[in-house]
């Protein structure tokens, strides 16, 4: 559990903007869906000594098929966080469960799922607080033809904090908010 | 060369502010850190070359798997190694390999278009980096434990907290 939250936080930090965040989360859902179905489907014919590079080369297939559709129709998204698409493939959980294949896909779309909550909750907060604007669709512009950003709050001398999506900005308020999670959950899951 | 060397330890150190290489585990050691630095260093230098053939053969799009591949030889090498010289058995291979570390530098340096003099340069100074905020961080957390700390705020969240503050500092040299 804590490689997977050591490699999700990684991403919380990174991506600034919601429209990114949506993107992302997109890439994320199928990587990991479409993983675990085939990991667990071939688990037993796999020697558990080589389950984890067996296990990164399927993630790092699906991985590199998603980056270069990505590369070629929203070369924007790649610009921003192309070069760490990869590193998802590290996201290696469930390498050695034996769970079976239905309890397997509904666990990791749970995880999934609430990875990509706080994610997208998490990066709208920052985006609103940093620079005062919603970005809905810039990057896939070319595809959909249009261009949402939106202003939220009037001019103003609090927002935006340019400090927010800043590097050490990012580490306070993802550490903030991990802390309100642990203390809504009631205890520290560390 | 030495801009490129002190610049990747302090002003764009890979931790924080590539976000590279944040590990959170209850083991605290530094052995794992060392580890991990050293096997970025071989494995950078391994996939240089491999990258070099990827490019003549004109199939750059292996790029990640190749790449994943050569670490996690490179680490089970290390691993044995370590584990002949220091008789320990515990099985460090799943934490080492998901370290983002090794496997964002290898992918920074190869985008970057380095030489090997320069990759060489990068990854050692990298290196050098991400084990001085470790060091860093890792006093800090003991000083940590000894305060009054917040229950929900205990572990990493303070961790990240910190790892901020230092990068603000960071930041201003």
């Amino acid at each position: 559990m804590n490689i997977y939250i050591s490699m999700a936080i990684l991403y919380l930090l990174l991506i600034n903007t919601f429209e990114n965040a949506y993107l992302f989360s997109i890439c994320f859902l199928i990587t990991m869906l479409l993983s675990d179905i085939i990991i667990t489907a071939i688990k037993r014919f796999v020697y558990p000594n080589i389950r984890i590079p067996v296990s990164l080369m399927i993630t790092g297939t699906i991985i590199t098929i998603i980056e270069l559709i990505i590369k070629k129709y929203i070369p924007g998204f790649y610009n921003d966080i192309g070069l760490y698409l990869p590193l998802m493939m590290l996201i290696i959980y469930n390498y050695d469960s034996n769970d079976s294949l239905k309890k397997s896909l509904i666990n990791t779309f749970k995880k999934a799922m609430q990875y990509v909550l706080v994610l997208l909750g998490l990066i709208l907060v920052k985006e609103i607080l940093g620079t005062n604007t919603v970005t809905l669709m810039d990057n896939i512009s070319n595809i959909t033809g249009y261009r949402a950003i939106y202003r939220i709050l009037p001019d103003n001398n609090l927002i935006p904090m340019p400090l927010l999506v800043s590097s050490g900005g990012s580490f306070i308020l993802v550490g903030l908010a991990l802390g309100v999670m642990n203390k809504i959950k009631g205890g520290n899951n560390d | 060369m030495i801009d490129l060397f002190i610049g990747s330890i302090f002003l764009s150190n890979v931790l924080l502010t590539k976000y590279l290489g944040i590990r959170i585990d209850k083991d605290k050691s530094l052995t794992v850190t060392i580890l991990i630095s050293i096997i970025t260093i071989i494995s950078s230098i391994v996939n240089y070359f491999v990258y070099s053939l990827l490019l003549k053969l004109n199939a750059i799009y292996l790029r990640n798997l190749i790449f994943i591949l050569d670490i996690v030889i490179v680490s089970s090498i290390v691993l044995m190694i370590y584990k002949l010289i220091t008789n320990n058995e515990d099985d460090i291979l799943p934490v080492v390999v998901s370290n983002s570390l090794i496997l964002g530098v290898s992918l920074f340096v190869t985008s970057s278009g380095y030489d090997l003099i320069n990759t060489i340069v990068y990854t050692i100074g990298s290196s050098v980096g991400y084990i001085l905020v470790m060091f860093l961080f890792y006093y800090m957390d003991k000083e940590l434990s000894k305060r009054k700390v917040l229950v929900s705020f205990k572990g990493y969240p303070i961790m990240l907290i910190t790892l901020g503050i230092l990068c603000m500092v960071l930041e201003r040299l």
